[in-house]
């Protein structure tokens, strides 16, 4: 039996794009119905341990992976939350250079900084934006934070959203103190408490167009009469989900475009306990580089999570791991230029990504970089992600430098999957407006990351939450209230002028 | 092994081999057969999406053939330490730089496998359930979801 329920909006998916429209459409007084494939999992499910929680509540147990001329892993979260409740909590807003470049390639003027503002500040107050202190930073941000400070290279404790955060290292695999404020945690009960009706296990499978605009959701078990439909599955299955039926294909560019951010990690040795266990993962930043689109940020986590990161087999490996507490881990990223695409083989999402050749030069110049950095901070070797230099010693660099690198040589991953049904002011050139309506439909929007239009140099999730709560006012017809302006700035960079 | 849901009794022996190979583990750490690295790899791969799974199993089989393929006169799980040692190092050396990923890949999954056993976590300095003490008792203190 198909349960049939009548709504004003429907929001399908419910992370960082999904929870935010609804709820304020839940507040300002529209009936909404939320659509969660995945399960609602609470803290109780969450149990410190990287291995388990990979297997039970990422997507695929984990196993997302690019393919191309170096396979990525590309993580996603698959419940209440979406990958909000796997992902390290840092915050930052869009670049004003970023929003800039988007203006004159993408004719978003709509989105400059002052537009945006009271909705990053709505959304900072949501979810308790605030700066790691250095005392929960931990030993992996203290060493690295030395390295930088000799070099004198500009970085800083990240901002987070936090609340009541110990320092237990483990936001990737869920929090077990629901100190990280996630979705699952924030937006959507509260959005429930608005009134707003949430079905988990429940998949979206099509929109009911019916003269040319939305007039409903069906759905796994349940069909919802609406007016509104709010898509937000994510960069990976959103372009998926509309192409299955045949809208938002105007502008060949749905499934097209895919930024990643591709990361890896450097790690060093040090005589000193680092414990990554200890401290939040991910706590401090440096973007002296930003400007050549590479920034690095702390990366760590549990022995588990970083023996499958970890060079070496065997042996070697284990003389490694036997070293856990003395060993310390940064993570670079790289905002690509690279693009990629995203289809369905055979039911399956594909994701197609090959990194290119400026983006591998970024990669091997941030590896030496974070190598230069861990020697000034007293490493006493230093692990590279790059096969054939795994192991660097004595302050040494020019093995990586004389490196000839492929894209294949290097070890990455990737969090940040955005562009694949792209903002653009122009119908042949995007797949939804400045306010994520989708070109050439009414009442269909798109509000996840798949909407933003090329890389941000920095993590995503704010400007995802933000765009989502413009949406929700400009479909309520007010004004987002300005409440008083925010004091925190989590966005402007160094190397960026 | 009754308890196994994705993979056979033969898969989980050769799963332990190749995990033997990867890890090494020496008298600080505890033999692979102590942990419960298998039970995990099996139920991640219950949890996986069926290529996948098909495709990591088929991979157990090659990696268990892979000796006698290079030249070898037996299987994998038939070697002693030292031939496993070779054997690693020859799959890590390989030529083929597709074969070299596949070989990244499990050697991923092993090392998760065998250090995400909370004796194993242990050893290297991560006492899990005292860290999710720590969040209960903050919860139920402070009132927290
Ligand atoms: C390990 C990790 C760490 C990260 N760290 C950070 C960080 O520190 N800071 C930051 O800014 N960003 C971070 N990110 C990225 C950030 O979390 C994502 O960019 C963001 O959550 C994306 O939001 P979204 O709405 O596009 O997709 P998601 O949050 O993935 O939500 C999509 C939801 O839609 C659901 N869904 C899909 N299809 C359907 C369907 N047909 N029907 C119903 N539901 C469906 C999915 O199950 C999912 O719950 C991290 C990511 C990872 C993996
Ligand atoms: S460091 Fe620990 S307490 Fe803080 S947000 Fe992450 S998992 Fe939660």
């Amino acid at each position: 039996m198909t349960e049939r329920l009548r709504a004003d909006a429907c929001v399908i998916g419910t992370g960082a794009g999904g929870a935010p429209v609804a709820k304020e459409l839940a507040e300002g007084g529209m009936s909404v119905v939320m659509l969660e494939e995945g399960p609602g999992f609470t803290t109780d499910d969450f149990d410190a341990r990287p291995r388990n929680m990979i297997s039970r509540i990422y997507r695929d147990a984990g196993q997302v992976t690019t393919v191309g001329n170096v396979p990525i892993v590309l993580p996603l979260g698959r419940g209440v939350g979406g990958t909000t409740m796997i992902n390290s909590g840092t915050c930052f807003r869009t670049p004003a250079r970023v929003l800039e470049m988007w203006s004159e390639r993408f004719g978003l003027d709509e989105l400059n900084p002052g537009e945006l503002d009271p909705y990053y500040s709505r959304v900072e107050r949501e979810i308790g934006v605030s700066q790691v202190t250095p005392e929960l930073a931990g030993n992996n941000a203290a060493v690295v934070k030395r390295g930088a400070d000799a070099l004198g290279w500009h970085g800083d404790y990240l901002f987070r959203n936090a609340r009541g955060c110990v320092g237990s290292g483990v936001c990737a695999f869920g929090c077990p103190t629901s100190a990280k404020q996630h979705m699952g945690l924030t937006y959507v009960p509260r959005a429930v408490a608005a009134g707003a009706t949430l079905r988990t296990d429940t998949k979206a499978r099509r929109i009911v167009m019916r003269g040319g605009r939305a007039r409903g959701v069906e759905a796994d078990g349940l069909s919802v009469d609406c007016d509104h439909v709010v898509v937000a599955c994510g960069s990976i299955y959103t372009p998926l989900f509309l192409r299955r039926q045949g809208l938002g294909l105007d502008s060949g560019e749905l499934g097209r475009n895919l930024a990643i951010h591709p990361a890896t990690g450097v790690r060093a040795l040090f005589a000193e306990e680092i414990d990554m266990a200890r401290g939040v993962p991910q706590s401090y930043y440096i973007d002296e580089f930003a400007g050549e689109g590479i920034m690095f940020e702390g990366a760590a986590g549990p022995p588990d999570y970083a023996a499958m990161s970890f060079p070496f087999a065997g042996e070697r490996h284990r003389e490694l791991m036997l070293r856990y507490k003395n060993i310390a881990q940064f993570g670079l990223m790289v905002s690509d230029s690279s693009r990629g695409f995203v289809r369905e083989r055979f039911g399956h999402a594909e994701i197609r990504y090959d990194l290119n050749a400026e983006d591998t030069a970024r990669f091997k110049r941030g590896v030496e970089l974070l190598a230069e950095l861990y020697w000034a901070a007293g490493a006493e070797v230093v692990y590279t992600p790059v096969e054939g230099v795994d192991e660097l010693r004595d302050g040494e660099l020019e093995p990586l430098r004389r490196r000839r690198v492929r894209p294949r040589d290097f070890t990455l991953m990737a969090f940040h999957p955005l562009g694949t049904a792209r903002a653009d002011a122009r119908p042949d050139r995007g797949v939804v407006d400045a306010g994520l309506r989708l070109h050439g439909c009414q009442g269909v929007y798109v509000a996840d990351g798949s909407v933003v239009p090329s890389s941000l140099g920095v993590n995503p999730q704010l400007t995802i939450m933000a765009l989502s709560t413009r949406l929700g006012y400009s479909l309520l017809g007010k004004d987002v209230p300005l409440e008083e302006a925010s004091r925190l700035r989590p966005g402007g960079l160094a190397g960026t002028a | 092994m009754s308890a196994l849901r994705a993979i056979t009794p033969r898969e989980a022996s050769i799963f332990a081999c190749v995990t033997d190979a990867l890890v090494a583990p020496e008298p600080v750490l505890p033999p692979v057969r102590e942990t419960d690295a298998v039970l995990f790899f099996d139920d991640w791969l219950a949890r996986s999406p069926v290529p996948n799974r098909i495709g990591l199993r088929a991979l157990l089989y090659a990696f268990e053939l892979s000796p006698l393929l290079t030249g070898g006169r037996t299987r994998l799980r038939r070697l002693d330490a030292a031939g496993r040692a070779r054997w690693l190092h020859a799959i890590e050396h390989v030529r083929q730089p597709q074969v070299r990923l596949v070989c990244k890949l499990v050697k991923g999954a092993a090392q998760l496998a065998y250090y995400g056993d909370d004796g194993v976590l242990a050893r290297c300095g991560y006492d899990a359930d005292a860290n999710l003490r720590r969040g209960r008792e903050l919860r139920r203190a402070e009132g927290r979801p």
